[in-house]
């Protein structure tokens, strides 16, 4: 090996390392419509075992990905332009999904006492159970 | 407990439960770090506060994996090195507006108050102050705060080789609207 082979692989190893990084750097966020999820539920499953244990609930579901099924309470635009589903739990805790940024449009169809099905990422309790990056399966399924 | 129901569980042996304690599901609470290298922010819109305003109390609640950064690694970073979202899930602030007797919250003009009290982030308890204004929009009562961190306060380990990349002292931005109807 020549001193100019050498150098040639180890730039060519600089320059992958670079790549490498270039790309985790600036790699997207998960879609989580492509993501098979971690478990399929009910909100008021996933209500009741955040009522009935938080640290349990959080060991299970604290940021995986949940697709629920589940009654429509409301549906709001927030000051901050997200749309957020609140979906049927117990008479204690609903279950609050903030959608994706372009499931807006498409949430305007879901009415107060309509079945969902809806995927997102469970970030722990305040007052009711919430979601984010949340979007609606039954459109996918068509 | 979660703090939110201690919090409202407390202010429940009031006489006035119901009367003049309002909250916001979906507040606003931003941070910003300005450093040599990088300039870092995160934003998380479903924040919740909750104030009492006869009582002056006020609580904040805030879920650490609902901060939302542009970078996808930033995120990853945030939650599983730096504040361990796993293990502290929650970042709480518990505290009381000064003064709040002599105040009118609802001045068309706006009011600034000053809130005291505690802040719990990663684990760790701190004592905290700063401005809060208040100014009504309508039906809408708009909060804003704006205050300053250090991360090593609150135990929050920065790697020596990203130490250019986050500032020492990070900017927290708070908004919440609370419905006068509601």
């Amino acid at each position: 090996m020549t001193i100019r082979n050498i150098m040639i692989v180890f730039l060519v190893l600089v320059f992958i390392a670079l790549a490498i990084g270039f790309y985790l750097y600036n790699k997207p966020h998960p879609n989580i419509s492509r993501i098979t999820p971690d478990f399929r539920i009910t909100s008021k499953m996933l209500s009741d075992a955040y009522n009935e244990d938080e640290a349990l609930a959080d060991g299970i579901y604290l940021g995986r990905v949940i697709e629920l099924q589940g009654k429509v309470l409301s549906y709001e635009v927030s000051s901050s332009s997200t749309g957020v589903v609140v979906m049927e739990g117990n008479e204690f805790t609903s279950v609050r999904c903030d959608l994706s940024d372009n499931e807006i449009h498409i949430a305007n169809l879901f009415k107060t006492g309509a079945q969902v099905t809806i995927r997102g990422t469970c970030i722990g309790l305040l007052l009711d159970v919430n979601m984010r990056d949340c979007v609606i399966v039954n459109k996918m399924r068509k | 407990m979660n703090v939110v129901i201690t919090f409202l569980l407390g202010v429940s042996s009031l006489v006035s439960f119901g009367q003049n304690i309002y909250m916001d599901k979906e507040g606003k609470v931003s941070f910003y770090s300005t450093a040599s290298l990088e300039n870092i922010e995160a934003h998380n819109t479903q924040a919740l506060g909750i104030i009492e305003l006869d009582k002056g109390r006020v609580g904040i609640t805030v879920l650490i994996k609902g901060f939302k950064f542009e970078k996808a690694l930033m995120e990853e970073h945030f939650n599983e090195n730096y504040m361990e979202s796993d293990k502290y899930p929650k970042a709480v602030f518990v505290g009381k507006i000064l003064d709040y007797e002599k105040l009118d919250f609802f001045s068309p003009l706006g009011v600034e108050a000053v809130v005291v009290g505690e802040i719990t982030i990663h684990g760790v308890k701190k004592s905290l102050q700063s401005k809060v204004f208040f100014k009504p929009e309508g039906d809408i009562l708009k909060c804003t705060n704006e205050f300053r961190l250090k991360p090593e306060d609150f135990k929050i380990k920065i790697p020596m080789l990203v130490i250019n990349n986050i500032a020492k002292e990070i900017v927290v931005k708070a908004s919440f609207s609370i419905d006068k109807r509601k």
